[in-house]
């Protein structure tokens, strides 16, 4: 995201920009006690949750330009392998979160050493079926609750009992370590070998580059942090159940639509823009929940719109109206990826 | 004997629709280069639109069918004319933007209709009963069912043979800078496998119902979507006969392996689909431009 001057200034002082990130994440930190329950289910929860997965999602793309359309395949194995350990065999919420994001990665392994070599709408269209095919078998299996669903107990930490609200702090607290390591990742010697990855996979073997093994990170990463996700999922809502079809649009290919939304409409380039995207799209579904037709509609078009429009997508658009009043000169790089 | 020669048949019904829907993927990918992950939305559109005119405008089915078909086709021209031709072949682009489209028409679908499934079923004039050959005893809808898309998809070949239009089409396929080069108006041959495209969506989208009784939703092609990719990635993305057998294929196989699959192993989750993907997977690995597609040369 480009700061804009303002921030710019502010920033060449030194001290403030920590206090300025500081003062944000206070200030999140303070939403659960301001908010409802209902509020929190609805909006910050789904945006802490969703925000992860977004993370992920931008350093698969950001890191191979594949468009996956299995990511809900993921956060339904990890929101499954939570609710299951934590309520058939009394796993703490802090041991089943980990353990769910280990076995999403395997499965991210797993379909991430063979979809290897496929390219665009060949990597997409293999993603597509094993997301179509995890949520068919998760919603008819009888180990995983079949057709009626299985109920998670709410997460505790020794004798407290965290509810909706209280989650939202160790969803925040996810969310920020998960920047951070994206961040690094996106910004350090791994995200020049994306980059170089992604324009060119040619010139990137030639400089040495090992293109299998930077490919399946990415992927693995972001399968990690999906599983994580919906790990966290199954805490905050409590209730799993992929046989339904309206809850199709939470592990069902509308959801796996969703996630590659928060990327593209947050900007494909820009770390932060993931969070923004996720905010934005978990935003739309929360004040249009009860018309989620609305919702879909409304974030699809967000894609095309972004498409042909404004390739920077939310994280892009300052640079764009600047562009636009034209009173910035030579300062127009909508593709910058400062978080 | 009976029971193996109407699973076939029961396969045959469902591989149609895959047959229908991976035919108007290979169409469209062939002509303009886009994978069209919005090909499901479509043929939802289809179905409502039909089941609409029927239902709540008390048309009658011929006219019915009609009015679809062109509703569709000009549907089809439209994405293709307003939205597509404006990425100009970028593959990435291609795939978010019919995945936007998707859910575009899937919440348009839910904004006229609504998301719950109407109670009035789409029902086309099926006759029932038994069709008696030797032995055999086949149900008679099924055999209507099965034919419909071998019918529809053989006038679409045959018109692809011998019209000039198809002629043109296969060129454009072939070489759009050749087909150019030769006078023919590449832009209106993509639009017109757009709208075919879409035709072949809607008619998938009004045999589902009848196929497997279940009602018409806006997501109501999902179930059908993995076979499809499956079939049209069989035909190497660039062979509509491959992609229609690739189809038909899958249909019977995927009805063999739920006959021979026992019930505990169906009970854990793992079914036909599993065998789609991996043979999906197997495809995709093993030879992407599939079993009845031409090799092509990717640029670096």
């Amino acid at each position: 995201m480009n700061p804009s001057p303002n921030s710019l200034a502010l920033a060449r002082l030194g001290v403030w920009r920590p206090a300025a990130v500081a003062a944000a994440v206070a200030a999140l930190a303070c939403l659960p006690l301001i908010s409802t329950t209902s509020f929190a289910v609805g909006f910050l929860d789904p945006a802490g949750t969703y925000a992860i997965l977004a993370l992920g999602l931008n350093l698969l793309i950001g890191g191979t330009g594949q468009f996956s359309l299995g990511h809900a395949g993921f956060f339904a194995i990890g929101a499954f392998t939570a609710g299951i350990l934590s309520s058939n065999d009394a796993w703490p919420f802090w041991l089943a979160i980990p353990a769910a994001g280990v076995i999403a990665g395997l499965f991210g392994v797993a379909l991430g050493l063979p979809t290897l070599r496929l390219i665009g709408p060949y990597f997409s269209m293999a993603t597509l079926g094993f997301g179509l095919l995890v949520a068919e078998i998760l919603g008819t299996a009888s180990w995983a609750g079949g057709r009626t669903g299985i109920t998670v107990n709410y997460p505790q930490a020794g004798s407290y009992t965290f509810d909706e609200l209280s989650f939202f702090w160790v969803i925040l607290g996810a969310a920020i370590i998960t920047y951070f390591l994206v961040w690094n990742l996106r910004h350090g010697a791994t995200g020049r070998a994306f980059v170089a990855l992604r324009e060119s996979d040619f010139a990137a073997r030639a400089c040495g580059v090992h293109l299998a093994g930077y490919r399946v990170l990415a992927f693995v990463i972001s399968a990690v942090l999906a599983g994580i996700a919906g790990a966290l999922f199954a805490n905050w809502n409590g209730f799993l159940d992929a046989s339904n079809s309206v809850t199709s649009s939470t592990f069902g290919l509308p959801a796996s639509v969703a996630f590659v939304a928060m990327v593209v409409v947050g900007g494909l380039d820009s770390t932060f823009g993931s969070i923004l995207g996720a905010v934005f799209i978990s935003a739309v579904q929360y004040w249009l929940q009860d018309r989620p037709e609305l919702a879909e509609t409304l974030y699809g078009a967000c894609i095309v719109a972004v498409l042909l429009w404004a390739r920077g997508g939310l994280a892009g658009l300052p640079a764009l109206t600047r562009a636009a009043w034209g009173n910035l000169p030579g300062r127009v790089h909508a593709g910058d990826a400062h978080g | 004997m009976n029971d193996l020669v109407q699973v076939v048949l029961s396969g045959l019904v469902t591989g149609g629709i895959y047959a229908l829907l991976a035919a108007g993927l290979t169409l469209i990918f062939q002509v303009s280069g886009v994978v069209n992950f919005a090909q499901g939305a479509l043929a939802a559109v289809g179905a409502y639109t039909c089941w609409s005119l029927e239902n709540q405008h008390g048309v009658a089915l011929a006219p019915a069918l009609a009015v679809t078909a062109a509703g569709l086709f000009l549907l089809g021209c439209l994405l293709q004319a307003v939205i597509l031709r404006r990425l100009g072949g970028d593959l990435a682009s291609s795939v978010i933007v019919t995945l936007g489209l998707l859910i575009v028409l899937e919440g348009g679908i839910g904004i006229v209709f609504g998301y719950s499934p109407p109670t009035t079923p789409l029902s086309l004039p099926l006759p029932d009963g038994q069709f008696n050959l030797g032995d055999w005893s086949l149900s008679l809808q099924e055999l209507v069912l099965a034919a419909l898309p071998i019918i529809l998809l053989g006038a679409l070949f045959l018109g692809l043979r011998y019209t000039r239009v198809g002629t043109a089409v296969r060129a454009v396929s072939q070489s759009a800078r050749g087909a150019r080069l030769v006078g023919i108006p590449v832009d209106r041959v993509r639009l017109a496998a757009w709208g075919v495209g879409a035709i072949l969506a809607g008619a998938a989208g009004i045999l589902i119902p009848s196929a497997s009784t279940a009602p018409i939703s806006p997501g109501m092609v999902e179930p059908y979507l993995l076979s499809a990719f499956t079939g049209a990635v069989l035909g190497g993305l660039d062979s509509l006969p491959g992609a229609a057998a690739g189809g038909w294929g899958l249909g019977i196989l995927q009805n063999l392996v739920s006959y021979y699959t026992p019930t505990q192993v169906t009970s854990w989750g793992v079914g036909k689909d599993a065998v789609i993907f991996a043979l999906l997977l197997a495809v995709l690995m093993a030879r992407p431009t599939g079993i009845f597609g031409t090799a092509v040369q990717r640029r670096v």
